[in-house]
């Protein structure tokens, strides 16, 4: 029952959201769905200091809370960081009808399990993460229901929510109507980890501030997005509710073996040929030593590490999100978006910026293959994915009557 | 990117065309990084594509200008960076490295000690982790490799040295540089403006404390 719209970006490439931009096409009554789990709303609102705070009662493997991250800061050797996939946290978030640049909640792999004393209308939006309510109204529930992704959901207070590991892809962003209210550091509210900067990894027992209005923009929102007899009866009675549209995962085509567009980098040329051939035809394995840094590949079947006699000794320069370096050890490193501003191995390639996305949906045991594209073909596809993005993002507000701009501050 | 090679100013060239770019911001530039002996330049974000062709011209623009200015950068003259004397402890419990030092430049301690005081320190490069400097200029008596095998933990503050290089490091991590001393200072103070205690171009000098004096710092810090 997936809408028609697929915009073709098949031909370059990574076809990054196969996202159905129908958003706004349907009437959201008609295609709604609802969950009834109680009859009449228990002594609903929460009350009390932590009454607009989320706790995490697990932190699943590795939970943060990030956004677009900090841009210009490299001089202060500070890379941008944030949500691994900043283009994913900003659906995330129009999901739920908030600005595009609001903190989420980013889970890797196996992910939390968060209890929230407060309606929420909330998004859990990239990786097919299975998402299941283990307590409704503060009880718990016999069977665990699983709740459906990439939408927004309204969720009653006195909710237990818990990430499973996914089955597809690596990563999600959560996003809460009205935005997480953590510290900001630097103008971000992401947790930096490879500087130390902003929060750290999630533990149990943290509480993470929301919005102090939450509960009444999650009831407005839910109202407005859900309609008249649905939104009524979910905010009303107490029950978990969401609309029949989604827009399509972030899972890359091929996942688990990713097929990752580069260009040659500054030391590609120095590079033997039987070594760049080798580069280029084997199947790269994602090391488990990877992180928010970097993913480490290593050698897998018949492949093996690269011999780097040939390549240069160099003087610290500049590096960036999507470098790919060969230290001596022929292991090639992608640099992630924590990564370091300067380095001093040779880099052979560069992914194409329209492949970003797909990396950070890369778990350790998944499959990389590089193919060369040229620098047109790679300016292309980021061209092409930027125009769907801005689609997509348009459709999404306008489904909830909203008009946000680049340049709009909302600090 | 421009890379100037061996030239003898390649690494002023390269801050002060960084400096001109963040002074001077140009469309086709969204952050440059200076490196020892190179300027890297970085397009705007996808995001701001207007057409099809907006990255290309974006880079046709850069390239142009670059070419430009890399020749003339090299004339330009030095700016004047700004001093700052930082207080430095050598004291054993603080500086691991230094007798191995002493014994493979064959110097006493005390000659280290006093050539790394007398170096002028230029901050060449930021990079590595917020609040890192690769501070240039060190005394040629103590050039030395990186040790073989890096420490995994090298402890916040400490004063290396490698190459021809020094540095303070601003929090704990691995590091494979040796250690002669430490700072007591903040290095990277993320609610201050500017947040980083050393910037690119400053020169550097170190001053002798007291390990009692270097407790006290450390404890205000």
């Amino acid at each position: 029952m997936e809408p028609a719209v697929k915009p073709s970006l098949k031909a370059s490439g990574p076809n990054r959201h196969k996202v159905s931009t129908d958003v706004a096409t349907k009437s959201a009554e008609k295609m709604s769905e609802r969950l009834s789990v109680t009859d009449k709303r228990p002594s609903s609102k929460a009350k009390g200091r932590d009454a607009a705070k989320l706790c995490i009662r697990k932190a699943g493997l590795l939970t943060t809370v990030q956004d677009q991250g900090r841009s210009h800061m490299a001089h202060w050797a500070l890379s941008r960081g944030g949500a691994a996939d900043p283009m994913a946290a900003r659906l995330a978030n129009l999901l739920v009808g908030n600005h595009p640049d609001e903190a989420v909640i980013e889970i890797t792999g196996p992910g939390p399990q968060i209890y929230s004393p407060c309606d929420l209308w909330m998004a859990s939006y990239g990786a097919e993460h299975e998402l299941v309510l283990q307590e409704l109204a503060g009880r718990p529930l016999r069977k665990a229901m699983v709740l459906p992704l990439h939408r927004p959901l309204f969720i009653p207070a006195g909710s237990l929510l818990q990430w499973r590991a996914p089955r597809q892809g690596w990563r999600s962003w959560v996003a809460f109507a009205g935005g997480l209210q953590t510290p900001l550091v630097l103008g971000s509210r992401s947790a930096h980890l490879a500087a130390g900067i902003g929060g750290q990894r999630l533990e149990a027992q943290d509480l993470l501030a929301l919005n102090p209005e939450v509960e009444g923009i999650s009831v407005q929102r839910a109202l407005t997005a859900l309609g008249g007899e649905l939104g009524q009866r979910a905010t009303y009675h107490g029950e978990c509710a969401w609309p029949r549209w989604r827009i399509a995962s972030t899972i890359p085509d091929g996942w688990p073996l990713l097929d990752v567009p580069v260009i040659k980098g500054r030391h590609w040329a120095a590079l033997d040929p039987a070594e760049q051939q080798a580069l280029m035809d084997q199947v790269w394995k994602v090391s488990s030593q990877s992180n928010r840094q970097g993913l480490r590949l290593e050698a897998h079947g018949e492949g093996r590490p690269l011999n780097t006699a040939s390549l240069p000794q160099l003087a610290s320069e500049a590096v960036h999100l999507g470098t790919v370096q060969l230290p001596p050890a022929g292991l090639p490193v992608i640099l992630m978006g924590e990564h370091q501003t300067t380095g001093g191995y040779p880099r052979v390639l560069e992914v194409a910026s329209a492949a970003y996305p797909m990396l950070s949906q890369a778990a350790a045991g998944n499959f990389i293959q590089f193919h060369l594209i040229t620098l047109e073909e790679a300016d292309r596809m980021s061209y092409a994915m930027q125009r769907l993005q801005i689609r997509v993002e348009q459709a999404l507000q306008a489904k909830f009557g909203q008009r946000f701009h680049d340049t709009e501050h909302r600090r | 990117m421009v890379d100037w090679h061996d030239h003898p100013k390649a690494n002023q060239a390269a801050r002060s065309l960084a400096a001109l770019l963040r002074q001077e911001p140009q469309a086709f530039c969204d952050e440059v990084v200076a490196g020892v002996r190179t300027l890297a330049m970085r397009l705007p974000e996808t995001r701001g594509l207007q057409n099809p062709n907006q990255a290309a011209s974006w880079r046709e623009q850069a390239q142009a200008w670059l070419s430009e200015k890399a020749k003339e950068a090299l004339c330009w003259p030095a700016a004047e960076g700004r001093l700052q004397v930082l207080p430095a402890c050598y004291e054993p419990p603080l500086a691991p490295d230094l007798v191995f030092v002493a014994e493979r430049c064959g110097l006493s301690v005390s000659d280290v000690i006093r050539h790394h005081l007398e170096s002028e320190l230029v901050a060449e490069v930021i990079g590595f982790m917020p609040g890192f400097a690769y501070l240039g200029g060190l005394h040629p008596a103590l050039k030395l490799p990186r040790r073989d095998s890096p420490r995994h933990k090298v402890p916040e503050g400490s004063i290396a040295i490698a190459g021809n290089q020094s540095a303070i490091y601003p929090s704990s991590t691995p590091g494979g540089w040796h250690l002669i001393g430490s700072c007591p200072l903040r290095l990277f103070r993320p609610l201050c403006d500017p947040p980083a205690l050393i910037q690119e171009g400053d020169r550097i000098r170190f001053e002798r404390i007291s390990l009692e004096a270097f407790e006290q710092q450390w404890s205000q810090r």
